[in-house]
């Protein structure tokens, strides 16, 4: 569904990615996993368009993505959960999921100018909302609350709602465990694998890699800007390398 | 917080608003103020503009009093010189601002903060100097009179009471687009902007877009003002449109309440009394006292008079009808 062929990306200089190739088919959770500055972030950013190529290709069905702006990857299926949940503090829970399918609704200028009630009158809004509140009860009984005043695991399923509200064909996730109690963390990995049992299609990135094999199908392993390992989640769980690496694990 | 008319208080604060505006211009009501109100008025339409640009998407702008300046000054010039129809040098003025604005918009909403801020201030510079030095078309910094008065097929605005009700007419309607913006996907989407640029991205708006269209509309809207101040004064000059006066609609957006739309008639009617009204005595050490209600607003009611007012007027009812409900 997802393919990078031989992406590049240079901050001024510095290079961030170098030839990176991956694969993502329908239907299947693949993890990015990797140290601190090895480019995960940026192989994101590069897909969902808010950093440009320097060389290489990006499709999503058939489309090619790269060199549209992020508005534009979204409109084309991209669903994007950002490093550090990133939710409207000032908005309510309810307002943040309504901006969530955002893409949903007519573009013309008199569009714009509607009351937001509209919004909420579109049934393919009103079924993406019961979807959430079905995913996520908490985020329901808390529609009218800020969502600044949600708890980061709260915050973490708001984040991940609103991506949800767009209809996204592939859904990225850059680190939904950052700053959450590791039961949460089991939480949140928990619901994405029931999402991919449901249909969709994930790309997600994790620091925390041995959870994140638990629940993906597939995974690659990035170091400073390559792709060094690839395989299916049993090989690279029992990769020597990767365990010592990743999963804090001596050589048996 | 975001204020909505929802309650049936809102509902009657503002018939009594509305109550109120229309009775001021009569003679018998509050006798010398109609022109007070028409500055109200009219500083209120930039406010509001400057709230949508500040308060909803986050984007500083201290030159404001340049797009203000630049529809008083198409309006006067063509009007005056080209013998324009005055309604036509309004429109061609009100377009004309926007699409400059639109045209500078891309370049200076690269930039974020602090450089934002410079660089809108330097805008408003610029367009002050150009006033002053354009002499001749601007009439330089003596300025220009015998500026024609608006009129509807033969009915003139030429008597303070008529010109009244005109601005007014066209604050109300600025007042109530922008409500509609706010509440509407794009009202959302500006907030978005200022929540996060990073998430607005992600869910599909087009940041960079946004912000310049919100910009124009604010020129737009100060372009208007603009252009029914020097019909109203029948003469232009280039000192209301210096860099104090960019100031001073910072001050009113900041005092009425930045994210509040109605809080702009508030923030324009506080700032034009007093300095109209009750400073006057002050001298210049006005500057001072203007200073020092911007400080009690900032740490008092950080969301500006009106929301601020609202809030203390739900605390003093929830502390009465819990005080009725002890037994």
């Amino acid at each position: 569904m997802l393919k990078i062929e031989k992406a590049s990306v240079a901050y001024g200089r510095a290079t961030a990615l170098r030839d990176v190739s991956l694969l993502v088919n329908a239907g299947e959770i693949v993890t990015l996993i990797g140290a601190n500055g090895a480019g995960k972030t940026t192989l994101l950013n590069a897909v969902s368009g808010m950093v440009p190529l320097k060389s290489g290709n990006i499709w999503l069905n058939d489309v090619k993505l790269s060199g549209h702006p992020p508005h534009k990857t979204v409109r084309l299926g991209m669903g994007y959960v950002p490093e550090g949940r990133q939710v409207f503090g000032s908005m309510t829970v309810m307002d943040n999921l309504t901006m969530g399918s955002y893409t949903l609704f007519s573009r013309t200028w008199f569009g714009a100018l509607r009351y937001s009630g509209w919004a909420l009158r579109s049934d393919r809004t009103r079924s993406n909302l019961e979807m959430v509140f079905k995913l996520f009860p908490v985020l329901k009984e808390r529609k009218s609350q800020q969502a600044g005043s949600l708890s980061g695991g709260e915050q973490q399923m708001l984040a991940i709602g609103r991506a949800l509200m767009s209809s996204p064909k592939i859904l990225l996730l850059d680190e939904p465990s950052l700053g959450l109690a590791p039961n949460l963390v089991k939480d949140i990995l928990r619901l994405l694998a029931r999402l991919r049992d449901e249909g969709l299609t994930m790309l997600l990135i994790e620091q925390d890699a041995a959870a994140a094999l638990k629940i993906a199908d597939r995974g690659y392993v990035m170091e400073r800007g390559r792709i060094v390992v690839e395989g299916s989640s049993r090989e690279l769980l029992r990769n020597d390398e990767v365990r010592q690496a990743y999963l804090g694990k001596t050589r048996a | 917080m975001f204020v909505r008319m929802q309650s049936k208080a809102g509902y009657l604060i503002a018939a009594a608003l509305i109550v109120l505006l229309l009775l001021i211009p009569f003679d018998w009501f509050l006798v010398r103020y109609t022109t007070l109100m028409i500055f109200i008025g009219i500083n209120t339409m930039v406010t509001v503009g400057l709230c949508l640009l500040m308060g909803y998407t986050g984007q500083v702008s201290l030159g404001q009093a340049a797009f203000f300046g630049m529809g008083a000054y198409f309006s006067a010039i063509l009007s005056k010189s080209y013998d324009v129809n005055p309604w036509l040098a309004m429109l061609i003025g009100a377009i004309a601002t926007g699409a400059f604005a639109y045209v500078i918009g891309y370049p200076i909403f690269r930039l974020r903060g602090n450089y934002l801020a410079m660089a809108t201030l330097g805008l408003g510079i610029i367009m002050y100097i150009l006033f002053r030095q354009l002499s001749q078309y601007t009439g330089g910094p003596d300025g220009m009179a015998g500026i024609p008065y608006l009129c509807i097929g033969g009915f003139d605005f030429d008597t303070k009471f008529r010109r009244y009700f005109l601005v007014w007419f066209f604050c109300l309607a600025i007042l109530l687009v922008s409500q509609n913006i706010v509440r509407s996907r794009a009202g959302r989407a500006l907030r978005a902007i200022h929540g996060s640029e990073a998430a607005a991205d992600s869910l599909g708006i087009n940041v960079a877009q946004f912000k310049v269209k919100i910009f124009v509309l604010s020129a737009v809207y100060a372009s208007l003002a603009g252009s029914l101040f020097v019909h109203h004064l029948r003469f232009v000059s280039p000192q209301p449109f210096d860099f104090i006066a960019s100031v001073m609609i910072v001050v009113m957006a900041v005092i009425g309440g930045l994210a509040s739309i109605w809080g702009a008639i508030f923030g324009a009617a506080t700032v034009r009394i007093l300095s109209d009204e009750l400073l006057l005595q002050f001298g210049s050490w006005d500057v001072i006292i203007y200073g020092l209600i911007l400080m009690l607003v900032m740490i008092f009611m950080p969301q500006g008079l009106f929301v601020g007012l609202k809030e203390a007027y739900e605390r003093l009812r929830l502390k009465y009808t819990q005080r009725g409900a002890e037994p």
